[in-house]
This record gives structure tokens, sequence and C-alpha cells, in this order.
């Protein structure tokens, strides 16, 4: 039901494209996106691309998971 | 149980599949709780014996007057694919063997080579896993000594079975108790090999390789500054911190953010929703050191990978910790079949 | 907004509320809450409930009998991989492959499109229905046991005392925003993502809008969530699947909550009927799953926990989702789920 993540179309073929998934890339299925376009970002659930992504919003996405510890964490984080 | 060939006389029934369900499972293999048990059970109905020691550890020694130990380790080969990126069931075999013994304190002196081969496998896959195998012996200078290889009919076995064992001399086990404070250490980026073969099986194009490696070079270099090490093979790091937590009865606290994660396994982990701490490596451990040897173990490891991280702390809670960036949370012993999730 | 400063928002906000209790429905969000300790990073009087979302936990006892049936029938099956451990009364699907079934384990259907002779076995949320409506527009069959979650939060709203719902993020991106106001829930929801970062955020949300005695329904995925949805989806599933009754694991029958082919010739469930009408689908009686699944109560207060029932040996649906599962997950940490 939940496991979507985003990718960026590096290439379409009819209704398949290449999906870069931060260096790993798939197949995935524009049938229900027939809109989507070379350099898109899209949300990707099994194989099928659901909808688009705002770029910049899907970078954050990953700009989250990527970044070193911040300093600002607080003690009150680290006890619990 | 019946199978349909006893039952039919005329070979023409329809299949009728046993229900017998005392069968071993395939998640008695994937490294996790299952295959732990599996073990556990076989070990019981083994008579013990005195002479050798460290017999739940990956390999087992024997001494030989006051100063030296003879280890020994065996170990079997069953990967599917057989060739995957970074190598094949050759590689795997070697390595996995050799690092058994180097995970105890031991230089590798010989290994046994054993294949049950199918009926039908083609012998040029055959002889570029043996060219594997050589070409690993020389470049380390550990010989082949001694094998086998059986033929059995076609569906016998998938493809090819490799057994490896091996023989090593150690003056001085690396089994030296632990104490809180002692450092965590990983020699390198966790989930390669796990993740070269779900790329593969799920048709994701990923330039990951296997990790797969001969470490005796890393563990003799550091063999003087740890107190222990284990390497992460099938269950990946979850499972051997806990199989270490376990063994000295002791807890391990780990912190998320400091254990080393190449971006596109964390891309394949969320793809298809797996935990990056449960995926296999095959050329990776995890040490243990005094705070006062952290440093300099990471230095020596740095050298030959430079991704190798001190990753957490000995704890006296009776349990393997991570701390996430908002909240600490247990790293579980896997469990069952790793398999992607849709949710 | 960083992580310190939503926590302690989240902290100033709660501090003059009394006891708050909100679901989430959606075992994405269960499994983030999970992996990321959030429940320690929230006050004690908020109550962060984790609903019946996992597709793979609620899919029934008898519809996992009926495919194993089909499957040791010799008939080809294939389904995702979460499903296939999940035990029915005798056994899981793994358990029939073991003993000589084909059953194949997928990542995604395209790796089944051109397998006519396969029957899938479907499940999960809206936003994994498109792909199986796209099986049946490929003329496979497919054992539904797909399910919408409107109906079983109406349903939860009226058993127990609920304050807010995190709205499902992915299910939102196919359905759209603008519907969850037609639901007939009548209480505040927050459409949310995955991230821990965004889940928090959206909890915040939440409890500001109780915190106001508001009903509003804000969508904190603006990133993949729009208004009307992927209408291209929608009408994939209106063309190839219809309403029907459906039964929840530890819930039971609730109407209109599930899909079904709307090509009977196609409905693995009437064209194998007869493989399956006999079987009888036993459940453990001492299972308390549905009240944990609705949390009404812990998995520590079920007799089964931990002694009959454990993730080798599952005695209902919230021991079998090692990720998602309530019983599953508080087995294998090792603690209730409250005090996770």
């Amino acid at each position: 039901m939940c496991l979507a993540i985003p990718g960026k179309i590096q290439s379409i073929d009819q209704k398949q494209a290449i999906v870069d998934f931060n260096g790993i890339k798939r197949k995935a299925d524009l049938s229900f996106l027939t809109d989507a376009k070379v350099n898109d970002w899209v949300l990707v659930h099994v194989g099928f691309a659901i909808q688009k992504v705002r770029e910049d919003v899907a970078r954050e996405t990953y700009r989250l998971l990527h970044d070193s510890r911040r300093e600002e964490l607080d003690t009150e984080l680290k006890r619990s | 149980m019946n199978t349909p060939k006893q039952n039919c006389l005329t070979g023409a029934c329809p299949p009728i599949i046993s229900r017998n369900m005392h069968t071993i499972k395939l998640s008695e293999g994937s490294g996790g709780r299952e295959m732990q048990s599996l073990i556990s059970e076989v070990r019981k109905r083994f008579p013990e014996t005195s002479a050798w020691n460290n017999l739940r550890d990956d390999a087992a020694t024997f001494p030989i007057g006051k100063e030296k130990h003879i280890v020994f380790t065996s170990d079997s080969y069953v990967v599917t694919p057989i060739f995957f990126p970074g190598g094949n069931i050759g590689k795997l075999a070697f390595c996995g063997t050799v690092n058994d013994l180097a995970v105890i304190g031991a230089a590798p002196t010989g290994l046994s080579f054993s294949c049950i081969l199918e009926e039908g496998f083609s012998k040029d896959e055959f002889f570029e896993i043996i060219d594997t195998i050589a070409s690993l012996s020389k470049q380390t200078g550990i010989p082949i000594v001694t094998g086998d290889t059986k033929v059995v009919e076609r569906g016998g076995v998938g493809k090819i079975i490799i057994n490896t064992s091996g023989i090593g001399i150690t003056k001085h086990i690396l089994s030296d108790p632990i104490q809180v404070g002692d450092r965590v250490i990983v020699s390198g980026g966790i989930g390669e090999h796990g993740t070269a073969l779900l790329a593969k099986r799920f048709e994701l194009e990923s330039s990951i390789e296997t990790d797969s490696k001969p470490l005796h070079e890393e563990l003799i270099a550091t063999g003087p500054f740890i107190k222990q090490a284990k390497d992460i093979t099938r269950g990946g790091i979850a499972a051997i911190l806990n199989e270490l937590a376990e063994k000295n009865d002791a807890g391990i606290a780990v912190e998320e953010e400091l254990i080393p994660l190449h971006d596109q396994v964390r891309a394949l982990t969320e793809i298809l929703g797996i935990d990056a701490y449960s995926l296999a490596c095959e050329g990776r451990f995890v040490c243990i050191t005094s705070p006062k040897n952290a440093e300099k173990t990471l230095s020596i490891l740095r050298k030959f990978n430079p991704s190798a991280s001190d990753i957490g702390k000995i704890t006296n809670e009776k349990n393997v910790t991570i701390q996430t960036r908002y909240g600490k949370t247990l790293l579980a012993v896997p469990s069952g079949n790793i398999v992607p999730r849709i949710c | 907004m960083n992580n310190s400063q939503l926590i302690s928002d989240i902290k100033a906000t709660a501090a003059n509320m009394g006891e708050v209790r909100i679901m989430e429905v959606c075992g994405g969000h269960t499994n983030t809450v999970m992996r990321y300790g959030l429940r320690n990073v929230l006050p004690s009087n908020i109550k962060l409930i984790s609903g019946p979302g996992c597709p793979v936990c609620v899919t029934s006892q008898r519809d996992i009998d009926a495919m194993i049936e089909i499957a040791l029938a010799g008939i080809k099956v294939a389904t995702y991989g979460d499903m296939i451990q999940v035990p029915g009364t005798k056994m899981s699907l793994a358990d029939a492959q073991n003993l000589g079934a084909d059953v194949k384990m997928i990542y995604s259907i395209d790796q089944i499109l051109d397998e006519t002779d396969r029957v899938f076995f479907a499940v999960g949320f809206e936003t994994t229905t498109p792909m199986t409506a796209k099986l049946l527009q490929n003329g496979i069959k497919v054992f539904s046991a797909h399910k919408v979650m409107p109906p079983a939060m109406r349903v939860l709203t009226k058993e127990m005392r609920l304050d807010g719902f995190i709205d499902p993020g992915h299910v939102s991106t196919i359905i759209g925003s603008d519907v969850w106001g037609t639901m007939n829930i009548p209480l505040p929801q927050v459409i949310s993502g995955f991230k821990p970062d965004q889940l928090l955020h959206s909890i915040l949300l939440l409890l500001k809008l109780i915190q106001n005695k508001s009903t509003a329904i804000i969508n904190d995925y603006p990133e993949v969530v729009f208004p009307q949805g992927n209408i291209v989806a929608q009408n994939l599933i209106k063309n190839t699947l219809k309403s029907a009754d459906a039964d929840w694991r530890g819930i039971g029958t609730i109407p209109l909550s599930g899909l079904t082919p709307i090509d009977a010739q196609l409905d693995a469930r009437i064209v194998y009927a007869n493989l399956f009408k006999n079987i009888e689908s036993v459940e453990n009686t001492s299972c308390r799953c549905g009240e944990i699944i609705r949390g009404l109560a812990e998995p520590k207060d079920c007799p089964l926990f931990g002694t009959v029932c454990t993730p080798q040996n599952p005695q209902g649906a919230c021991m079998v989702s090692a990720s998602e599962g309530a019983c599953a997950i508080a087995y294998k940490y090792g603690k209730s789920l409250s005090e996770l």
C-alpha cells in the first residue's frame, strides 16, 4: 500500500521508463502517468509510476536520508 | 508419504502434493533465527568432545603443544544465481572459508574443495568457477590441497554446490573477554553482496558488486589490537551483532548514522522495503576493540577500505540497540526469509 | 523545520491537552514509527495507535486457505513477497511451495503480465489496486483480497474513542486529497508522507486541529498528493473491479470494504470455487488480534503471545508481518508497543 519511492526518469520507450533511484535503475510502467517526460521525478510503487513528484521535494527526501549527524540533535533526543 | 509415481499405475494421475509438514524449510537456511535453531538442534545430537574448543564459533580449535592451535572450519555454498555482479560461487566458497579461519586469528594454511555437479551443467561455467578459485589461491598463496567432485542426475542439484573446508594455525585465538565500553568496528560498507544478488533477481540495474574478498590480511594486521572478530554473512550485520552480544552475554549499542552504507544499497532497501541491516555481506567483518585500540584498528582497516567505521560500543544491557536520528530502537535478529514488502 | 524544533513544538502543543488518541492506518506509517522509535519522542499523553493498515495482516485466513488449495491443486499462483509467509489454518503459501506448489513471489506484476495460466493473489489497498486492474485488463485471473480503508475507519470511529487520523499518503496519491472529505469520517485528519520528519510534522498538525476542535482534513503530503489523485488509475480500477463485502482478519466482515473483479471469468474465487468450498478455516479463539489491531489491547494482554503464538508459529494476523504486525514487532523487540 505504501511503499513507493521517488526516482528520476532517464529514458522512455513507449509506456516503459527507466527510472534512476539514486544510482539504482529499474524499469517502471508509465500506464498510469501517460504525460510523464524524461527528467521528470516520479513516485514508483511495485514497478509502476503512480504520480509525479515536485523535483525539489524529491531531492529533499533524499537529503533527509543522507544528512550526516546534525549538531542540533537534542540531548533530549539522545536520552529517549 | 506416497508419491504420485508410487500410487499411479498409468503414470497419468494428476500431481498430488504431499502435505507432510515436518520438513526442512527454506527459512532454515537464510541466516536468521530459524537457521540458528536448526544448527543448535543438529549440534545437540553430536557427542561433545573436550579436545576441541570454540565449537559454537565459525571454526573449531585444537591445541598443539602449549603455544599453537590448529583451526578447522567447513562451509557449503548454495547461492543462486551462481554468477552475480563481481563474482561467482567459487569466489564465495574460497573467501568464506578463508575468512572463517581469519576471524579466529588463524593464518590459513590450506583448503579442501569439494563439489556436487548437476548433469548437464555447462563445463565453460564450471571451469570459470574453478579458475576463479585458482586465481584467488594464487593471489593469496593459500593452496587447495584436497577435494572431491561428484555428479548427480539432472535436477539433483541446481548446477553446482560447493563445500570448502580449511585448516589454519594460530598462536593466539581471537577470543579475549570484552568489557563495557569496548568499541565495535565494521570493516566497510554493509549489504553490498545482498544488494548485488537482489538487484539481479528483481531486475534492478545497479553498479554494486559483491563485497566478497579474503579478509585474512586485514585480520592479521589488526590481530594484535582486537579482542574478537566475526565475519558478516547471511542475516547481515543485525545477525552478527546479536550473535556477538549473545556469545559474550553483553549488549551492543550502535549509531545508525555511523554505519557505512552505499547510496545504492540504501536505494535498493527503500525500493524493495527490506532492512539494510539484514542484507548479506561476504567480505566484511565486525571486530571488538578496547577504546584505546580503536583508532589504531580503524587506521589499519581504512587502508584496505576507507569506509571502515567505529559504529558503537559494548553495553551492559542484554540487547542490541540502534540509535536513529529520532529515538533508540532494537536491532533484532532477522527472522524468516528476507522478502520485499508492498507496504 | 528541523527535528528538534518539530519535537519541541509537539511537546508544547501537547502540554495543554489531556489524553489524545490518534490512529494511523497504514502499514508504512506503522513501519516508520517502529523503525525510528518515534513513540519515544512523543509526549506520554499522546497515544499513537497503529490501526489495521497492514493489508497482508488483515487478509482473512479463509482467503489464504483458499489460495493454498488452488496452489496445491497444481495451479500456478503468484503474489507479493510479504504475503508468502502468512499462515492460513494449516500452512502458508511458502509451506505450499515447499510441498511442490508453483508459487511465484514477485516484486512487480510486470514479472507475470504474460502468464495467463497463473492466478494472482491480489492484496493491498488503493495504492496497489491499479496494478491488479492492469492484470485483469491482460486477461489474468485474480483472487482479490483488495480492501479499501475508509469503511474500516468508520467502523473504528464508532467502536472506540479516537480524536483524529493520520491518513495514508500513497493511497491518497491514487484517490486524491479531495475525496477524503466525502468519506463520512467525522474526525480531523492529516494526509502524511512516510519519512519520520514528515510523519512528525503531520502529527503536529493533527494535534493543532484536535486542539482547535476542528474536523478539517489537511494534505501534508502535497509533493505527490494532488486534489484529484490519479484519474487514469482510478478509471482502470472502476472498469475492472467492483465493490464487495470483505473479511478483515481480526475484525470480521466490513460491508463494501473490498474489491472483486467485474468479469466473473477472471474472478478466481468463482472459477476455482469448487477447490475450496468445503474447507474449514479455524481461527484460534484465544487470539486477541482483533482488539490489538484496533488498539484496544496490547500484545502482552493476549494469552497466546510469545507462548503458542510466535513469529515462527503465528496464530493471528498481528504476529504475521515482521515489519507491521503489532505482535510480531513486540515479540521481535521484546517490549510492548507503548514502550518502544
